[in-house]
């Protein structure tokens, strides 16, 4: 069953007066319980990519599919509602807010969408399994990189998304951070949420069920 | 913040200071009585001063002015007046105007008595002007001897409120009181041979230029002071400080938008990432721009009513500060009118502070680099 896909996705940018595709007719597919990585050289259009399938930008021509809903025409409040239940990011570097805490963090999403209840329990629970427990009092600028990764992950999937996209999550992680936050991901795509993850790192390849490559804009399957 | 406090603070003690001027000089017109007022050639300035400032003045002139009136045609009415001075020491606090008036045929004086403690003015009492302060037992005292209160002026925005009003017999009292210690103004045994002024109304469509030139023709070394030039004198002089306040206030006024502005698009731009991760979270546009404009709201307001108390702590306690500078007549409006100028700036900074910050966030939002998180680049 298909989460989330996109059909002959354009997007262009400008660069010295000249147009060029940074996102070149890419067609993607991600189901259920998926680990897709996508790797591809700095510069090749994933951040743009995953842009797109977040509805963060739109695309010059071609559509984005979630669950049957075209995201380029829903308007701003459903694909609002949309990220912030069903399509979680990780974007590239940090992205917690500065001044609340690790706890309140993690929770913001719920403080937004106002509908649910922050689920006490689950929080303890993930925060453990991430190794953050002792830290959900602590304000982000007193964490590391690792850890601010690991909070970030935390509030990614303390609600079970349907659709995980990740931009570089161990880019500036060790070797054992690195496999950590791999481990959490492999762990809920096992619980059905679909994950995306870019990454330059080779070493990680073996945890996605898909690879995929992705070079001048166009998304190919990863020859190994 | 700052800005907005500017804004509110220029609104709120520019518009007072318009309306005040305005309110003094509707009320100085309404309060000249005379037409035309003949002064000793020489005390011209002198006149003038006790009509606009206050400064208590003394000058005099043969009375037989006063009865060169007599059968010129246009004159409805005349009366004259005797201008001396009291000492600061006498009471009051400074230095009065003295002014002696003729019951019978004053024109000029009686239509403002505003608050009638007895019902004549007896020999030797006075009417005081609405800034004279007399002694706590309610009497002014003057060269040693005190004197009840009869009436007191409602207040004219120019210098007679600064003055005491008697009757010639009082006068003679005084200035005997004042010979005796040995201030000579005239000798009090021919003080009935002077007065200071001569003030007349003229009748509807008279030709005043006329009536000016047969009375030259009948007495020496006299001056006439036009009520109707020195109002239009004072409105001109009205109308260039009127202009410098609207230029001043524009100034600031923009100032501070512009400031505002400024300020908006920068915390703005430094929350640039902290909006993408609120729209990536699923925080709604609209949602995004109802709080900041909600931050604009209280900013303006804080700012405003800062701004608002900074403005009532220079517009009351520099009132007389302000009055006394001007050298226009100048009389505070009515409270409620100030505080309607004061809720007016109040709500000209709010409103310019969420339009500020609205059109901040409003130029974000329509950026599309703003929703895609670039970060390390
Ligand atoms: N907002 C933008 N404006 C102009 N050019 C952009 C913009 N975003 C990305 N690009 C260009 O598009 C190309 C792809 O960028 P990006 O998707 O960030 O690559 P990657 O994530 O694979 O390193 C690059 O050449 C980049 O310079
Ligand atoms: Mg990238």
């Amino acid at each position: 069953m298909k989460y989330l896909c996109s059909e002959k996705l354009v997007k262009e940018y400008e660069r010295r007066g000249k147009t060029f595709r940074a996102v070149d007719d890419v067609d993607i597919q991600i189901n259920k319980g998926e680990f897709i990585i996508i790797t591809g050289e700095s510069g090749s259009g994933k951040t743009t990519l995953l842009n797109l399938l977040l509805g963060l930008t739109k695309p010059e021509s071609g559509t984005v599919l979630f669950d049957g809903e075209d995201i380029s025409t829903i308007d701003d409040k459903r694909l609002s509602e949309i990220r912030n239940e069903k399509i979680k990011y990780i974007p590239q570097g940090d992205s917690l807010l500065t001044s609340l805490t690790v706890r309140e963090n993690i929770l913001f999403p719920y403080v937004i969408g106002g509908k649910e209840e922050p689920p006490k329990e689950r929080l303890i629970e993930l925060a453990e399994k991430l190794g953050i427990k002792d830290l959900l009092d602590v304000y982000p600028s007193e964490l590391s990189g690792g850890e601010m990764r690991r909070v970030t992950i935390a509030r990614a999937v303390i609600n079970k998304p349907a659709v995980i996209i990740a931009d570089e999550p161990t880019g500036n992680l060790d070797r054992d951070n690195t496999s950590k936050v791999m481990e959490i991901f492999k762990d809920i795509s096992g619980e059905g949420t679909a994950v995306v993850v870019v990454t330059h790192q080779r070493e990680t390849l073996d945890y996605a069920s898909k690879v995929l490559n992705m070079s001048h804009g166009r998304l190919a399957p990863e020859n190994r | 913040m700052l800005a907005a406090l500017i804004g509110s603070y220029a609104l709120f003690v520019g518009s007072v200071l318009k309306g005040s001027l305005n309110n003094g000089m509707t009320r100085m017109q309404e309060r000249m009585g005379a037409d035309l007022m003949i002064v000793p050639e020489s005390s011209e300035v002198k006149a003038r001063n006790i009509l606009l400032t206050g400064e208590p003045e003394f000058f005099y002139m043969d009375i037989s002015v006063a009865q060169a009136l007599h059968d010129i045609e246009g004159v409805e009415c005349a009366t004259s007046q005797f201008y001396f001075t009291s000492l600061s020491s006498d009471c009051c606090s400074t230095r009065v105007q003295l002014i002696a008036y003729d019951p019978d045929t004053d024109f000029v004086i009686d239509p403002w008595i505003d608050e009638r403690i007895t019902d004549e003015v007896e020999k030797g009492s006075v009417i005081i002007g609405s800034e004279v302060t007399p002694l706590p037992d309610g009497k002014v005292k003057f060269y040693g001897s005190e004197y009840p209160v009869a009436g007191k002026l409602g207040e004219t925005a120019t210098g007679l409120d600064h003055s005491v009003f008697m009757t010639r017999d009082t006068m003679h009292e005084i200035l005997s009181d004042a010979k005796e210690k040995g201030y000579q103004f005239i000798n009090p045994e021919d003080d009935g041979a002077f007065v200071s002024t001569v003030l007349i109304r003229v009748s509807e469509n008279a030709d005043i230029t006329g009536i000016e030139k047969e009375i030259y023709g009948k007495a020496e070394g006299i001056k006439f002071i036009e009520t109707d030039k020195l109002i239009n004198d004072l409105s001109v002089k009205l109308g260039s400080v009127d202009r410098l306040i609207n230029v001043t206030l524009t100034v600031l006024l923009v100032f501070s938008f512009v400031t505002m502005i400024l300020f908006f698009s920068v915390i703005f731009h430094e929350r640039k990432k902290e909006f993408a991760i609120l729209r990536i979270l699923g925080m709604s546009s609209s949602k995004i721009c109802f709080s900041s404009l909600t931050e604009g709201l209280i900013i303006g307001a804080a700012g405003g009513a800062a701004g608002l108390l900074a403005g009532i702590l220079t517009v009351f306690p520099f009132n007389r500060l302000i009055e006394n500078s001007l050298d226009v007549p100048y009389l505070m409006s009515p409270l409620p009118v100030v505080i309607l100028y004061g809720l007016l700036g109040v709500a000209v900074t709010v409103l310019f502070s969420s339009l500020a910050s609205f059109l901040s966030t409003l130029s974000l939002s329509h950026a599309e680099t703003y929703y895609t998180m670039r970060a390390g680049e």
